[in-house]
């Protein structure tokens, strides 16, 4: 009878070590955070986010320091909730830029820290932010720029 | 009953105040950037600041009116950052000094280069204490360059302490090269940089 018994136990430990595997690897693979980190919420106003999704990286120097919310429209300009990780100081002229990893990889939030004794406290807003640089609207400067310019100079001549 | 009369106009008039303050405040900082804009136009179409050898007063004049709505120690404050914080104030004084030479030269030497672009103002925007003003630059050819200039209300007057063009800060862009020279060497090296630049530009000028 008792060797029965612990068979039975030894299956049902297994078993529940399973599950909390189980458990586990879901809740990774859904970064879903239950415990730990903990975040709070920062506004940017950009006037264009333009490739921007949520849950997109937020770094300074590089290191990640948190995600985007969501992003909606309020009157004609995007507005970004930020989730920024607690502990990490925003100051009050901290510039928010829509940066490209890469020539044409994904978009992620950059945040250059300020000088200002003022902090921005949770729910607040970062003012000064930058829109991504339109890469074609760049070109395509440069290019009628330089046609345009060319031909206003024949004239001159 | 009469001094019921009387209440109903102290605060009719508080309300009126209240209510004209708002409109009041509406269109300062469009019309401090328009103004000196305006300034800056008649210095560059003056005749007789015209030609190379005018070249000196022209950018002194230039120099004048853009220093009295440009804040460069808020500009230098920004544009150093976390850094700021940990300078004395003999050497902020030092920077702030070296930076708005820096800052007017290339600043009045874009403006310097104009050949009859037209500016547009496009709108304003208040969120106490801070206000954006946003203008378009259209060349000859018919290119518009979007400058927007953000102001802080300081005490009742207004500064421009940030310019972006084309989505591109002005402090953001010193911001990001500042850094970097001071986190591979040291303060020191930034302002003697900085001294470099100021002189190879006296010595250019003169």
């Amino acid at each position: 009878m008792a060797k029965k018994f612990d068979i039975e136990v030894t299956v049902g430990i297994f078993i529940f070590i399973g599950i909390l595997c189980l458990a586990y690897i879901s809740f990774r693979l859904g970064k879903v955070d239950l415990f730990g980190k903990h975040y709070y919420p920062v506004k940017a106003v950009f006037s264009t986010v333009q490739g921007l999704k949520p849950d997109t990286v937020v770094e300074i120097a590089g290191v990640e320091i948190g995600k985007v919310r969501d992003i909606v429209l309020d009157n004609y300009e995007a507005v970004v909730t930020l989730l920024i990780r607690d502990g990490i100081e925003l100051q009050e002229d901290t510039i928010a830029s829509i940066r490209t990893k890469g020539l044409l990889g994904e978009k992620y939030v950059e945040i250059s820290p300020g000088g200002s004794d003022k902090l921005i406290q949770p729910g607040g807003m970062i003012r000064e932010t930058e829109p991504p640089i339109d890469l074609e609207k760049v070109i395509g400067q440069f290019v009628f720029g330089k046609v345009e310019g060319n031909k206003s100079n024949a004239n001159d001549e | 009953m009469k001094g019921r009369d009387m209440m109903f106009k102290i605060f009719m008039g508080i309300f009126m105040l209240a209510f004209m303050s708002h409109f009041v405040w509406a269109g300062v900082p469009e019309g401090l950037v328009k103004g000196t804009t305006d300034r800056v136009f008649t210095i560059l179409k003056n005749p007789t600041l015209k030609g190379a050898d005018k070249a000196q007063e022209r950018k002194q004049r230039l120099g004048e009116e853009i220093s009295v709505v440009f804040d460069f120690e808020e500009m230098s404050k920004r544009a150093l950052g976390r850094h700021w914080r940990e300078r004395s104030p003999e050497e902020k004084k030092e920077f702030v000094d070296l930076f708005s030479y820096i800052l007017q030269d290339s600043y009045i030497g874009k403006i310097d280069a104009y050949t009859g672009e037209e500016v547009v103002y496009v709108g304003e925007k208040q969120d106490s204490p801070y206000a954006t003003v946003q203008t378009k630059i259209i060349t000859k050819t018919g290119t518009e360059i979007i400058i927007d200039y953000r102001l802080l209300d300081e005490q009742g007057k207004w500064m421009v302490y940030d310019v972006i063009i084309e989505g591109v800060s002005l402090v953001n862009n010193y911001r990001t090269q500042f850094n970097n020279i001071l986190i591979r060497s040291s303060y020191e090296k930034l302002v003697e940089k900085l001294k470099q630049k100021k002189e190879k530009k006296e010595v250019s000028t003169k």
